[in-house]
């Protein structure tokens, strides 16, 4: 029989060039397969060895080439096709489906047509002048990586200055962009991919800030989500005092210089905001939400959802996960959760969990995202780790997912009273794990919380405050708001 | 200028004036050699087989040895189905480094009733017994038929995503072949993707 495979199934897996095309050899298991339900007429289940001689690549001894069957039913384009999609999870439980599987998983050809998952963890160093970048590997034992892993596609480019990190999203790093030395005026942003080794520049929302005035305190967030959008946003809280001053009646802006000229007993306030900006890769813009500083509060009503940014609270820590395309990040020491959307306009205030133990807990929580859900993870000042999980968004209904005290955590006794002696860096976006520094040796572990597992998957070069940790999951996507690629 | 119905004489012309198609029937043989008759709107929603119509095999029926009628018959109901918003799907279809899946189901034809309406009839054509899933996958991968090959893809997916490896070795006829040692240093390595 004429086989009309072959030019079709090119069309549709262009990239699919290193994986042999379809030979005689397969047209008897197609055909069996479609009579295979049949079974009288099912083909007797090959062995390994059968299996591979019948579908050895065309690249001959077989030697360099994974020798594979992965499915007799099935031929191997529309099993990529099939986990292509299904969750990340479900990809990896199946390497242990067989040989073939885990080959067709790890294939650093397909891998871009899976779902990816925690790929591992960037360190970048904190200190502005020292700017070092490493990466640390968590999948696949064999292979090269494509990831840059210490950034030098972008470091390399002419007209890159400093880069001060600020947040990463689905496989896009954004970094605060400097002048090479010191005084480190701002320029604008950088975006870029690592794994496609593509950047964009985006531009400061303004003139730049003169030296000698207070610097506004700065908190960038990314906001990427491929399989939504090519497209990514910047969201940025800046925070903002003013003092207040009686001037003839009534209280007007003092200005900085000022103080020298302020007379004992003259009434004044400080009051402090927090406006939002965002930028669109899309439109290249900045655009602006500055409440008028007469709209400061001195409370905040917790049902008014911009409540928190006009009494100038500020997002608590670097950590902040996304999820169905918003922010979510703890909001100063109040014990609550933001959620903003790509407009940076708060959606939803979200208590922690608990609010009663809350003094027993070393502030800021950690929020992450894992398995489509929000995460919170709590330290005691007893050192016992608990993550609870969000099980209904509108809801809020927060569940202890697991609890786990310092030593059964660490296998060791704890060295300090009550002071935070590790911290959380990561959740595991597709599974139970956590990633935390121990900060008496610097190793990062991974714990996983439904067998208890500890790993070591590495150690820092620096105390764990110096350092950045930076999950990071891939992206194999070119996106056409990256315009500069190396 | 006046409209012309599809020239009879030349049976592989494509009679596509500014919109207009030919009603022009294909016949579609099985591989257990029964006939089936599509219209060549709806056929030519398998680009192996607008292939062979444009470089004019088609006259004769097409034989698809490796397409029972069973099978068949559902995937010409699906094209026939869909044939009605082929416009916009087919452009895709034919062009392979367009991968953008929006646009397939960007159907600017039809309306949001339609749209329902397919939806239910997608679900429904792959509500079936994993064997036959596993047929319709061939057959539309051997068709190059885009649509009903993601529908089946993701049917088989959203079928395997919660299964054990074990039950995931019956359904694709896989031996294991890892030793003991093997499969337990597999799931140690991936431990974050487990339950347990």
């Amino acid at each position: 029989a004429i086989l009309l495979f072959p030019g079709s199934i090119l069309h549709f897996f262009p990239s699919k060039k290193r994986l042999p095309p379809p030979r005689d050899t397969e047209a008897p298991p197609a055909a069996a397969a479609i009579s295979a339900h049949l079974d009288h007429l099912r083909p007797p289940r090959p062995s390994p060895a059968a299996a591979r001689s019948s579908s050895l690549p065309t690249g001959g001894d077989g030697m360099d080439c994974p020798k594979r069957s992965a499915s007799a039913v099935l031929p191997e384009d529309s099993l990529v096709e099939i986990l292509a999609r299904v969750p990340a999870r479900s990809v990896y439980r199946s390497k242990c489906v067989a040989k073939a599987w885990r080959d067709l998983i790890e294939d650093p050809l397909l891998r871009k047509k899976l779902p990816q998952t925690l790929q591992g963890f960037f360190f970048i160093d904190k200190e502005t002048h020292r700017q070092r970048v490493r990466f640390t590997n968590l999948l696949d034992r064999s292979g090269p990586l494509q990831i840059d892993h210490n950034l030098a596609f972008l470091k390399e480019s002419p007209g890159i200055g400093t880069l001060d990190f600020s947040d990463s999203c689905n496989g896009l790093l954004l970094f605060e962009h400097k002048l090479k030395a010191w005084p480190y005026d701002l320029l604008g942003y950088v975006v870029c991919n690592p794994t496609t080794k593509q950047w964009a520049e985006v531009p400061r929302d303004g003139p730049p800030l003169p030296l000698y005035l207070r610097h506004p305190k700065r908190y960038n967030y990314l906001v990427f989500d491929p399989s939504v959008s090519s497209h990514f946003h910047l969201v940025q809280f800046t925070w903002e005092f003013v003092r207040l001053v009686k001037f003839e009646e009534e209280l007007v802006v003092g200005h900085d210089d000022d103080d020298e000229e302020e007379e004992e007993g003259d009434e004044e306030e400080e009051l402090s905001r927090t406006s939002v900006h965002v930028y669109s890769s899309e439109t290249g813009k900045w655009t602006h939400t500055q409440s008028d500083w007469s709209q400061i509060q001195s409370g905040w009503n917790k049902h008014d959802l911009e409540g928190w940014r006009l009494q100038g609270l500020i997002p608590e820590s670097f950590c902040c996960a996304v999820l169905n395309s918003m922010l979510h990040f703890i909001i100063s020491d109040e014990g609550q959760i933001a959620a903003v959307d790509m407009q940076g306009v708060t959606r939803k205030i979200i208590p922690v969990p608990t609010m009663a133990e809350r003094l027993h807990w070393l502030e800021p929580g950690y929020v992450a995202q894992s398995q489509g859900r929000l995460h919170y993870i709590s330290q005691a000042v007893d050192g016992r780790l608990s993550i609870w999980v969000l099980e209904g968004y509108d809801t809020q209904e927060w569940v202890l997912k697991h609890s786990v005290s310092f030593t059964e955590l660490f296998r060791e006794k704890r060295r300090t009273g009550d002071t935070k002696d590790y911290s959380v860096v990561a959740m595991h976006p597709d599974g139970n794990v956590v990633f935390i520094v121990q900060d008496w040796n610097r190793k990062l572990i991974s714990y996983h919380m439904d067998n208890k597992l500890v790993s070591i998957m590495g150690t820092l070069k620096n105390d764990a405050s110096d350092v950045h940790v930076v999950p990071y999951v891939p992206c194999f996507s070119e996106s056409p708001a990256l315009e500069n690629k190396h | 200028m006046a409209a012309t119905p599809a020239d009879a004489s030349s049976s592989s012309s494509e009679a596509v004036v500014g919109g207009e198609k030919s009603n022009k029937m294909i016949t579609l043989i099985s591989s257990d050699g029964e006939s089936f008759e599509a219209t060549e709107e709806a056929a030519k929603m398998s680009v192996t087989i607008k292939h062979m119509i444009e470089d004019g095999c088609a006259d004769d029926g097409i034989p698809l040895p490796n397409v029972p009628a069973k099978i068949l018959s559902m995937v010409i109901e699906y094209c026939n189905k869909h044939a009605a918003d082929a416009d916009d799907t087919n452009k895709h279809v034919a062009d392979p480094a367009d991968a953008d899946e929006d646009d397939d189901n960007n159907n600017n034809n039809a309306s949001a009733g339609e749209k329902e309406d397919l939806k239910s009839f997608d679900a429904s054509l792959v509500a079936v017994d994993q064997a036959t899933l596993f047929d319709i996958i061939l057959a539309a991968n051997f068709l190059s038929i885009k649509g009903l090959l993601d529908l089946a893809c993701q049917k088989v997916a959203d079928d395997i995503k919660d299964k054990s490896v074990e039950e995931v070795r019956e359904i694709f006829k896989i031996e294991n072949d890892f030793t003991k040692e093997e499969e337990e240093a597999v799931r140690k390595e991936n431990a974050w993707a487990f339950n347990e």
